[in-house]
């Protein structure tokens, strides 16, 4: 009987209907029903609001277009930049001697990791890109901070920095390399996560998930560098990284975030 | 819709073009314009953001008046309050009548509101989308993720209901 409101009643429902009290009670009551109700007046939408909805969503789609447009073959572009992200790397610290005397396992299984690494972050920029643009540009910030810290690190090597303040301050290996690591890592990801913040405006959360992205990708660095040294250095300096990768992620998201506030 | 999905362009504006005023109207119906026109925008922020989990074998209009339901939902939840019972009126768009027909036009729907007001939810939110948004009982089903006959009870009490209260406010 509901299906019929609104519409022509079907010959059954009208049949039944004049036969049977109760339910031709009813069919009046939600007939009278319906038609008090008078008939629904269209609404427009303002045309300003309209047309600033319409273009903030076609601003949205329009780089998804042109990325998904440009880079059909996602699985083999990652491969590809992943590739030779870790090559490059790998070429960085072979410049600055940091990889003399390092035995071919274990210098083969660090560059496959890290290949991998570098693999899985570019698949997620160029596969999440166009569904999650915003979690594309904290992949693509976690590698650019990984890119600084990489630079940053030929530039100055952590161990000659680490073995220079051990002759002249006297200090442990450990601690030295614990902190040392925390500002390595920590300077590279706070400029990252506060222009991320500025710009982006992500939720905490993920602001930390882009600072676990970096870390991971600096780690392999971080492992074929500490060749050369104990067990407790590594882990002193890889916690140092830890260490600095979620400091400089909430303080940058904090800076960025109250310089957009009072901004 | 799905192609919406994967990004095209064309297809949203198709889509846009096609339930922005519905959706506005339905927003409209319940809240003041500057309200109104707000929501519209977190709606449609909403429907973008949410496009990817679009499922293709479920139809648009149950899937987006979800989306919009919630909204209100949360935004009478936000206030602490039941939907404006006497809201600013809002003059019809394509009125060509007299002033007599106009001012009788806004009376009826200041009634018909106060009456949907006092309503209770559940049925209200059937009856604004079977009488006014056009959808069947199984696509409103849909939308809330019911079964077609409950949606057919609350609309049923509701009609009842309505019919009553129109009664009595009539002069």
């Amino acid at each position: 009987m509901m299906d019929a409101l609104g519409q022509a009643p079907t010959p059954a429902l009208s049949a039944h209907a004049s036969s049977c009290p109760s339910c031709g009670s009813d069919w009046a009551d939600l007939q009278t029903g319906f038609a008090a109700l008078g008939p629904a007046t269209p609404q427009r939408t303002p045309p300003l609001a309209a047309e600033a909805v319409r273009q903030r969503i076609m601003q949205d789609l329009a780089p998804q277009r042109r990325l998904i447009r440009e880079l059909p073959f996602d699985g083999l572009l990652s491969i590809l930049f992943g590739t030779a992200a870790a090559f490059v790397s790998l070429l960085l610290l072979h410049s600055r001697g940091l990889l003399g005397g390092m035995g071919p396992l274990r210098l083969a299984t660090a560059a496959v990791v890290w290949a991998g690494v570098f693999i899985l972050a570019f698949w997620t920029l160029v596969r999440r890109w166009g569904v999650d643009p915003q979690l594309g540009h904290l992949v693509l910030g976690a590698l650019a901070a990984a890119g600084l810290f990489l630079a940053g690190n030929h530039l100055l090597p952590l161990p000659t920095v680490v073995q220079w303040c051990s002759t002249r301050l006297g200090a442990g290996l450990g601690p030295l390399f614990f902190a040392i690591g925390t500002i390595y890592a920590a300077v590279p990801l706070f400029l990252f996560a506060t222009s991320a913040s500025r710009r982006w405006h992500p939720r905490p959360k993920r602001v930390l998930i882009a600072g676990g992205f970096f870390f991971v990708l600096v780690a392999p660095a971080i492992f074929l560098q500490c060749s050369y040294f104990t067990a407790g250095a590594l882990l002193a300096w890889l916690l140092g990284a830890v260490a600095g990768s979620l400091a400089a992620s909430a303080a940058g998201y904090w800076l960025g975030t109250r310089a957009t506030t009072q901004g | 819709m799905d192609a919406y999905a994967r990004g095209d362009i064309a297809a949203f504006q198709v889509l846009y073009d096609r339930w922005h005023d519905r959706l506005f109207g339905y927003l409209a119906r319940t809240f003041d314009p500057a309200t109104a026109e707000e929501l519209f925008q977190t709606l449609w922020m909403r429907i973008h953001g949410a496009r990817s989990g679009y499922d293709r074998e479920r139809a648009v209009a149950p899937w987006l008046f979800a989306i919009a339901a919630n909204l209100r939902r949360e935004e009478w939840r936000r206030r602490g309050r039941r939907p404006e019972e006497s809201r600013a009126d809002v003059v019809p768009t394509g009125s060509t009548g007299s002033a007599e027909d106009a001012a009788l036009s806004v009376e009826r729907d200041r009634a018909v509101r106060n009456a949907l007001a006092a309503l209770p939810e559940a049925q209200r939110e059937v009856i604004e989308l079977h009488r006014f948004e056009h959808l069947s009982f199984p696509e409103i089903a849909e939308a809330f993720g019911e079964g077609v006959e409950a949606v057919k009870s609350r609309a049923f009490r509701g009609y009842k209901a309505l019919r009553l209260m129109l009664t009595e406010m009539k002069p």
